[in-house]
């Protein structure tokens, strides 16, 4: 039995607790804000690494799940007077079903041409949320309805209750990922990534795992959709069903990077950072988007695997075995 | 022994060029059947017309009693026990030698008892010192072998092997043979597609050749190499191709 706690799990801890203990440090609420974007990113970009990045199936669609939890939220509590957390049901049964159109008119397709497929998808659901206007409000978009702070109605008066929720939807998306991850399908899903053909050939079958996986992501996507809204307040069809915000879940999860458990965390928290940083320097002239953009180049071309392989072991340990099988051969 | 696999009159054309024609053959449960012939003679489109790649045009195929209808996927196919490998070995390159293994054992079996097939599989395809070595990295020699192993995970009853020796040297071509005759052992009926000729006397108890889609000859392996019609068609000489 291992007396001793590991120095990663001590480090992932000790970064937990300094994370618990933060508000208590901090005065004024713009800090906790991005905090929170911080945070509600990376669990979006989690949701997206298991279909994108354990599974290798770039999707350009997220924000669309993103704003069925949105919508079901907003629409539910300022219609019905129901709390968001009861509209939670609502959001993942029609993120479910529409991962499963999605993924039935898209999986045949592979690379880019699923990507590109995607790309339709989303832009499609945000011109059906724009043209149903009796019930989204159309372009025009939603307010949350508030009438003072209440728990159960997500509405608070700073963003402190919003930073430990965003805490606690992380963590939630991180351990459904490993799960996930742990689970057959997720065996079969990373081996459809390595070699569709011979995952098929061995018996995987490539649809139904690929469309099970996509629907975990949207589900989960949604779940953080509905916490997400209720923290910015307002909801449209142009930000948040749009194929920007898509791509930005996207970017930070290849970023921080995919396949990795930890690494959409990382980049929730570099690229929203730098997002920040920038848009205070540059202002308005478009520069952080500039910066962001050469953030994402020069991570694909010189780590392709994120930014959280620069913590990982070298690849001493395969040359080590390799070495070691050649000494017994021979 | 029965028959394990009956194809009846099994043809496929790719636009004007018959690729198989009318071909007909059967493997017996726990053979090792050779199946050569010249480049583009057809014998990699048979492998993928009965592992479910492609539909064929005519023909039926058999397998343990039962005809295979055309519509079955590649991946029921797998399921019944039809298993086969590629030219070039297809690793996951992003899992562990042992994560390969284990991904296909969990197919049939439940976690604990995937993990014991896993290392079995290992100790018999002597990959058990590279079990957590990335698979991207093995060699041709061991990915090949990778393959296999994970095709034994599947519980198969048939291996088709398309051109495991390709790209190997004598030494390692001996150690994939051993490994042959090893999974042969355990009870499993073996396809062998080759163009190494010593190999196929090495391991096959019967050939069959194809050339350009058609049935040529078939018999024992070192009768059915020395046949003039075999040596014109795969080799366009003389030479005695069991290399004596």
């Amino acid at each position: 039995m291992k007396k001793y706690l590991s120095l990663k799990s001590m480090i992932k801890i000790g970064l937990l607790v300094v994370a618990l203990i933060f508000p208590l440090f901090v005065s004024g609420n713009y800090v906790i804000s991005i905090l929170v974007n911080c945070l509600f990113f990376a669990a979006m970009a989690e949701c997206w690494n298991i279909i994108g990045g354990y599974g290798g199936q770039v999707s350009w669609c997220h924000a669309s799940f993103v704003a069925i939890g949105a919508y079901s939220n907003f629409i539910l509590s300022n219609d019905f007077g129901i709390t968001p957390f009861l509209s939670l049901p609502l959001g993942i049964g029609i993120s479910f079903m529409l991962a499963a159109v999605i993924g039935h008119a898209t999986f045949r397709l592979h690379g880019p041409y699923f990507s590109v497929a995607t790309i339709a998808c989303g832009e499609a659901v945000r011109v059906l949320i724009q043209y149903f206007d009796k019930i989204t409000k159309g372009a025009a978009g939603i307010y949350v309805s508030y009438k003072g702070a209440d728990f159960w109605a997500l509405t608070f008066e700073n963003d402190i209750p919003f930073y430990y929720l965003g805490i606690i939807v992380l963590l939630l998306t991180v351990l459904v990922t490993y799960l996930f991850t742990k689970s057959k399908t997720g065996y079969y899903l990373s081996a459809i990534k390595g070699d569709e053909t011979a995952a098929e050939s061995l018996g995987i079958e490539v649809f139904k795992v690929k469309l099970t996986a996509f629907q975990l992501s949207a589900m989960l996507s949604s779940v953080v959709g509905c916490f997400y809204a209720s923290f910015l307040t307002y909801i449209a069809p142009t930000s948040t069903a749009s194929f920007d915000l898509s791509m930005k879940i996207g970017v930070v999860a290849i970023v921080g990077g995919v396949a990795s458990l930890w690494g959409p965390v990382v980049g929730g928290f570099i690229v929203i950072l730098l997002i920040e940083a920038t848009s205070v320097f540059f202002g308005a002239a478009g520069g952080s988007q500039m910066i962001y953009g050469l953030l994402l180049i020069v991570v694909i071309i010189f780590k392709p695997e994120g930014i959280i392989a620069l913590f990982r072991k070298n690849n001493a340990e395969d040359s080590k075995n390799m070495e070691l099988d050649k000494k017994e051969e021979a | 022994m029965g028959t394990l696999l009956d194809v009846n009159d099994l043809s496929i054309s790719f636009g004007g060029i018959k690729a198989v024609q009318n071909l007909n053959f059967h493997i017996d449960t726990g053979e090792v059947l050779a199946l050569i012939g010249p480049n583009g003679s057809g014998k990699s489109t048979t492998v993928n017309m009965i592992a479910g790649i492609y539909i064929p045009d005519k023909g039926i195929i058999k397998y343990d009693g039962h005809v295979i209808p055309n519509k079955m996927d590649i991946a029921n196919r797998a399921k019944l026990g039809i298993a086969r490998t590629f030219q070039t070995p297809r690793p996951f390159a992003n899992l562990t030698v042992y994560d390969n293994i284990y991904t296909i054992a969990l197919l049939h079996n439940k976690y604990t008892e995937a993990k014991e097939i896993t290392n079995d599989i290992l100790k018999l395809t002597k990959l058990d010192n590279l079990r957590n070595t990335n698979s991207g990295k093995l060699s041709i020699e061991k990915r090949k072998w990778l393959d296999l192993a994970r095709t034994m995970a599947t519980r198969p009853k048939l291996i088709m092997m398309d051109e495991v020796m390709a790209g190997l040297n004598p030494a390692e071509m001996e150690a994939s043979l051993d490994l042959i005759r090893a999974i042969n052992k355990e009870g499993i009926t073996v396809l062998f597609i080759e163009h190494v000729m010593k190999a196929v006397v090495s391991v096959c108890t019967r050939a069959i050749v194809l050339n350009q889609g058609k049935l040529l000859c078939e018999g024992e392996p070192r009768e059915v190499l020395n046949n003039p019609d075999v040596v014109a068609a795969y080799l366009g000489g003389e030479t005695d191709v069991a290399g004596n």
